[in-house]
């Protein structure tokens, strides 16, 4: 069946090239901001993060934060040896002995180490 | 199963509206956007509110206005600026739903079936939609509404931009009553000449072209002709698919000479300029096209002259050095010497581009790799660092259409 049946009205559409870019950037840039929206978690997913966060760093024991980067999903496991309110992160201690520096912001899950 | 909730909405005086929301001081003055008339782009692009209330329409040519309102505000275009705010109300319609279709800088499709329950009614959605199209960018948009596309636009363009809420609904009860008795020429695809081979066989208004046999229609004007008494009956299959604006069946340019155009080799430059362009912009996609159209327009407006035609070419290609020659040919077979006013060059029949073509020669794998070359210099330093000699002659167009956007200044 001919194209103008079903989609006459793309078929007529008038658009300049810089218009239809323009669109196409959108376009390109919602689906991006899509696929890496962060999940805004409730009041009690955040309750039972700063849980298990204070109870970790009062027991020493291991945790694994999953942040949301540029390339997706990360987790990293180890020690939580400090929250820094002033700066937002958390300070993690890997197995290795390795320090890094999360920012809470990116954060979308946090969990005990062995529930993994 | 429940009927679709589709509106058109049309941004009333578009251009005009901008540079009233630009600069505030034209608010409620008689504002006049037009190009530039040295340039024989005088005719009016947009005509505010006021500016129309003195008889001033869109198409017109310049003089003729100052005519008819001397203390009309004439405005240059800003062709950029137009997109900007086109793009803001994208997204203030997505705020409403993720299916939304622009048909035109100024006229986009919005799909809202099923979201009654979170915006109300249609008319309180499209209430909603205006106010806040004006709060944000002083834009005064008018809503037609139906159950398919085509009602929506008809409901637009014959009913919500007179009426003085700014909305109109049809749908497929009220569509024959209410658009039967208007002239066939307001039906949707029909244009002046179809509406010239309407009036020969005595059909007058959509009612009349509703009251033919379908069968005829398409005996007569195919695939158009269906549609045409689809359309008068308000049957339309069409869709809101906010993809779409990826999909493009060809690259083309058009383009209104400064001056009538008499000898060939001047000729031939811009077509070689606009053929470049055509195929930068081909590449840049990715895409490869079959088929070449080639369009002049005669100076002569009481004689109209010119022609327009196509030739599909040998293989598939986005190379200027492949396709100009074709143009080429078309060009001195058809042109009947007498003075041009307008030009233009399309690819259609446009496919993805892999490295599927076997190349004999190794001119032709030298040449991929220059203009290769020549893509990336023009999309790093911008498309006039690199250039040919010839654009430096007199009649070239290269660097006046350089700076523009749809002829006009960006």
């Amino acid at each position: 069946m001919s194209r103008k049946f079903n989609q006459q009205f793309s078929c007529s559409k008038m658009m300049l090239p810089e218009h239809r870019g323009s669109l196409q950037r959108h376009d390109a840039k919602s689906r991006w901001d899509q696929k890496h929206r962060r999940p805004v978690p409730d009041e009690q997913e955040q309750e039972q993060r700063q849980q298990i966060l204070e109870q970790a760093l009062a027991n020493k024991q291991a945790i694994t934060i999953t942040v949301l980067t540029e390339n997706g999903r990360q987790a990293y496991s180890g020690i939580p040896l400090r929250g820094d309110p002033a700066t937002g992160t958390i300070i993690l201690a890997a197995e290795s002995g390795r320090c890094r520096a999360i920012r809470v912001a990116d954060v979308v899950c946090l969990e005990q180490a062995d529930r993994r | 199963m429940r009927a679709k909730v589709i509106f058109l909405a049309d941004m009333e005086s578009f251009y005009a509206s901008v540079e009233t929301s630009c600069n505030p001081s034209l608010r409620g003055k008689p504002v006049a956007v037009c190009g530039d008339p040295a340039l024989r782009h005088g005719i009016i692009l947009a005509a505010s509110r006021e500016a129309k209330a003195f008889g001033i329409k869109t198409g017109q040519p310049a003089w003729e206005a100052r005519r008819m309102c001397p203390w009309v505000i004439f405005i240059h275009p800003h062709m950029q600026t137009y997109i900007d705010y086109s793009l803001h109300i994208t997204r203030i319609f997505e705020q409403f739903t993720d299916r939304v279709l622009p048909y035109s800088i100024d006229e986009q499709f919005l799909d809202l079936t099923g979201l009654e329950n979170i915006f109300g009614p249609p008319e309180a959605i499209a209430a909603a939609v205006n106010r806040q199209v004006w709060e944000e960018t002083g834009i005064r948009c008018r809503i037609g509404m139906g159950e398919n596309l085509l009602q929506a636009k008809m409901a637009c363009d014959c009913f919500a931009k007179k009426s003085p809420d700014a909305f109109f609904e049809l749908n497929s009860a009220n569509y024959a009553p209410c658009t039967w008795n208007l002239p066939v020429g307001s039906l949707f695809g029909v244009g002046h000449r179809m509406e010239r081979n309407f009036y020969r066989i005595g059909v007058r208004t959509i009612g009349h072209l509703a009251g033919l046999p379908r069968e005829m229609l398409r005996r007569r004007w195919g695939i158009n002709g269906e549609v045409l008494w689809l359309n008068a009956h308000g049957i339309d299959h069409s869709t809101v698919q906010p993809e779409a604006i990826h999909e493009q069946k060809g690259v083309g340019h058009t383009a209104t000479l400064p001056r009538d155009y008499r000898k060939q080799e001047e000729i031939e430059l811009v077509l070689l300029e606009m053929t470049e362009e055509v195929c930068f912009r081909t590449r840049r996609q990715g895409k490869i096209g079959s088929t070449v159209h080639l369009y002049c327009k005669g100076s002569d407006f009481d004689h109209p002259t010119g022609f327009a035609r196509q030739k599909k070419l040998p293989e598939a290609t986005a190379s200027v050095m492949d396709i100009y020659p074709t143009v080429l040919r078309v060009f001195r077979k058809h042109w009947d010497r007498k003075p041009l006013r307008a030009v233009g060059i399309s690819l259609t029949g446009l496919t993805v581009y892999r490295q599927l073509q076997i190349r004999f020669s190794e001119r032709c794998e030298q040449e991929e790799i220059l203009t290769g070359a020549v893509d990336r210099v023009r999309e790093r330093f911008g498309k006039t660092s690199i250039f040919r000699a010839s654009s430096l002659t007199p009649g070239a167009q290269f660097f006046q259409r350089s700076e523009k956007i749809g002829g006009h200044d960006s």
